[in-house]
């Protein structure tokens, strides 16, 4: 059976995640922010990662480094809530959301998805990711 | 100023008066007194000297006392003698031309003029053959009197003539003065009046009042070269404040947006946190409720409604110019521009021409998302046509490339030195009065009637200029038409260019 952790600091995007993902047949881990995920992770390695990409404390694209520091081929879905990255498009010549997708994308997210997306998106791009 | 010049004049005058008044007398009694006096001398050397010469020739050795009288007579003859008389050897002979007794009173004189009988007496001594006698004898006065008295009269004249010409001089002297004068006070009457423009010269024989002139000229031109760069100082700080004004107006303009986005950015954030769970859950509630076709059909349009709110979501994101999904690329903004008006020529009036202007310079590319950047263009093109109320209108667009070097504007920093695209939008149409310029961006604000329009686009514009690194400006005057120029930053790259040219 495959793992998935998800990453997010919002509780019921957490748990709306994790019951999708529940019923589909996988086993479910949750963290609240990047540091815990990281934790989990060493703890019970999953088969993919779901994080979100702004959060306080250490945020999405840091724990992706991180992840990917340790742990090279471990398969990342970001998730991105649009309104997120709002500072940076303020930076001249910054092609915001975009390029800081790209940016995610960069740094190691194998798919983004922009919040709010449907079950069988988050299904499907799970599937993916176990099956590349 | 007549009277005051009158003063110069009449201070010449009365001072050359004056000082006449007491040397010309003084010259006048001095040279005449010198003339008397060398007339008279002349007269009593020349009287003396005849007398000498007629007691030289009664000395003579052959000279006889009958003799003697007719020398007497040739003394009367000659014209100036008035009496003669030899007195010797206790006779007397006298001419018979003499005056008669009477009236003469033989009186030695010693000077001119005494015992004031107009005769002038002298004896002398005469020793002859026939013994030693004297001589007494007397001289007409009177001619020498006229003589003196009309020399006297001539210096009068000549003296009054003389002092005429002086003051008539003087008269002359003080116009010739106060012409200058007179015309260097006027000029700087017309300086002090305000009229700077006119060149001063007074010209004078003179070369103090030359100077002068010179010297005034001098300081009106120094007035005027002050009073222009006055003038072009307070037009300078009047732009620089103007300047400021606009500036300040687009950073205000700019914070109010930036806080409306922000607000709307963070709702909108929340947001999607609300709807992805809720989008989940129902979705599985759904599959939960699949025995009751009832509970699932109620869940499903509930599902239907929170989909709805993500596209209200996104919408909101657009113009709090936080959409996430933009794609980005190498664009060029002419190419862009020129498809939009293509396409826009098709619906807007034909009473309103619309018309692109050909691109200048090259570098027209930009990072950014071709969609959006559409978007832009067809935006304010959309409003350029709207504002226009009139029957005939016109709308240009231009697509320059621009060095930047630094302006206020809609954005919430100065527009960094740099490369640019410009798009610029001028229509001639109602224009914006200055409280509708600072709330133009705004959401949802619009000008128009209910139903024409809603007030999304020029937002939607912003949040797209903003999204792409770029500034917005808007200048407008009510009645004379409004201009849009959109700044995005250029790509520099050659390389990037020369590919996009070969493709």
């Amino acid at each position: 059976m495959n793992s998935v952790l998800i990453v997010d600091d919002e509780e019921e995007v957490r748990e709306s995640v994790a019951r999708v993902l529940a019923r589909a047949d996988y086993e479910v881990q949750t963290a609240d922010d990047g540091d815990a995920g990281l934790e989990a992770f060493r703890k019970s390695p999953a088969d993919v990662v779901i994080t979100d990409i702004i959060m306080p404390e250490m945020n999405g694209i840091e724990f992706i480094n991180a992840l990917r520091k340790e742990y090279p081929k471990v398969r990342i879905i970001g998730i991105s809530g649009g309104g997120d990255v709002g500072h940076l498009s303020y930076q001249p010549n910054a092609v915001s959301t975009s390029a800081y997708l790209a940016a995610a994308e960069e740094a190691g997210a194998d798919i983004v998805l922009t919040k709010p997306f449907e079950r069988e998106d988050l299904v499907q791009a799970v599937a993916r990711m176990c099956n590349p | 100023m007549a009277a005051r010049l009158g003063s110069l004049k009449s201070r010449l005058i009365v001072t050359v008066i004056g000082v006449h008044a007491i040397l010309l007398p003084i010259l006048f009694f001095v040279v005449s007194d010198l003339l008397v006096q060398s007339h008279r001398d002349a007269f009593i050397d020349q009287v003396r000297l005849y007398s000498r010469f007629l007691v030289d020739s009664l000395e003579s050795k052959s000279m006889l006392v009958d003799q003697a009288e007719e020398m007497l007579d040739e003394v009367m003859l000659n014209g100036i003698g008035l009496y003669a008389e030899l007195t010797i050897n206790g006779g007397t002979f006298r001419s018979s031309l003499s005056v008669p007794d009477d009236s003469l009173q033989f009186r030695e004189d010693f000077m001119f003029g005494d015992h004031n009988d107009g005769i002038y007496f002298l004896s002398i001594p005469v020793v002859m053959n026939a013994g030693t006698g004297i001589l007494k004898l007397g001289f007409d006065e009177q001619p020498i009197i006229n003589q003196i008295a009309l020399v006297r009269n001539q210096l009068l004249v000549m003296l009054t003539v003389y002092l005429l010409v002086v003051l008539l001089l003087t008269l002359v002297f003080s116009s010739v003065i106060a012409r200058p004068i007179r015309q260097l006070r006027r000029a700087s009457q017309i300086i002090t009046s305000g009229k700077h423009d006119e060149k001063l010269s007074v010209t004078s024989s003179i070369s103090e009042f030359n100077l002068f002139s010179r010297d005034l000229e001098h300081m009106r031109s120094e007035l005027v070269g002050v009073n222009e760069q006055l003038a072009s100082e307070i037009a300078l700080r009047e732009q620089a404040e103007s300047e400021r004004e606009q500036m300040r107006a687009g950073m205000v303009r700019a914070q109010k947006i930036e806080t409306l986005g922000t607000f709307s950015g963070g709702i909108a954030h929340e947001f999607n946190n609300v709807l992805t769970p809720m989008i989940l859950y129902l979705d599985l509630a759904i599959e939960d409720a699949a025995d009751d076709k009832q509970m699932a059909e109620d869940l499903s349009r509930v599902l239907k409604l929170a989909r709805r709110g993500k596209s209200l979501v996104s919408r909101i994101l657009t113009f709090s110019h936080q959409n996430s999904s933009m794609d980005v690329r190498r664009v060029n903004v002419a190419v862009v521009a020129q498809t939009a008006i293509d396409l826009l020529r098709a619906i807007v009036p034909s009473t309103i021409s619309l018309e692109f202007k050909p691109p200048t310079g090259d570098r027209l590319e930009v990072f950014g998302d071709p969609e959006e950047l559409d978007q832009v263009v067809v935006n304010l093109c959309n409003n350029a046509v709207l504002a226009i109320e009139k029957p005939q209108g016109k709308v240009v667009v231009e697509v320059e490339a621009v060095q930047q070097t630094g302006l206020g504007g809609g954005g919430r920093d100065n527009l960094p030195p740099g490369s640019y695209v410009r798009i610029k939008v001028s229509d001639d149409g109602v224009g914006m009065s200055d409280e509708q310029i600072e709330r133009i961006f705004e959401p949802f604000y619009t000008t128009r009637e209910v139903g024409k329009g809603t007030g999304l686009g020029l937002s939607v514009v912003y949040g797209i200029v903003l999204a792409h690194g770029g500034q917005i400006n808007v200048r407008s005057k009510v009645g004379e038409g409004t201009v849009f120029e959109v700044y995005l930053l250029a790509l520099n790259d050659w390389t990037v260019k020369k590919q996009v040219m070969n493709e």
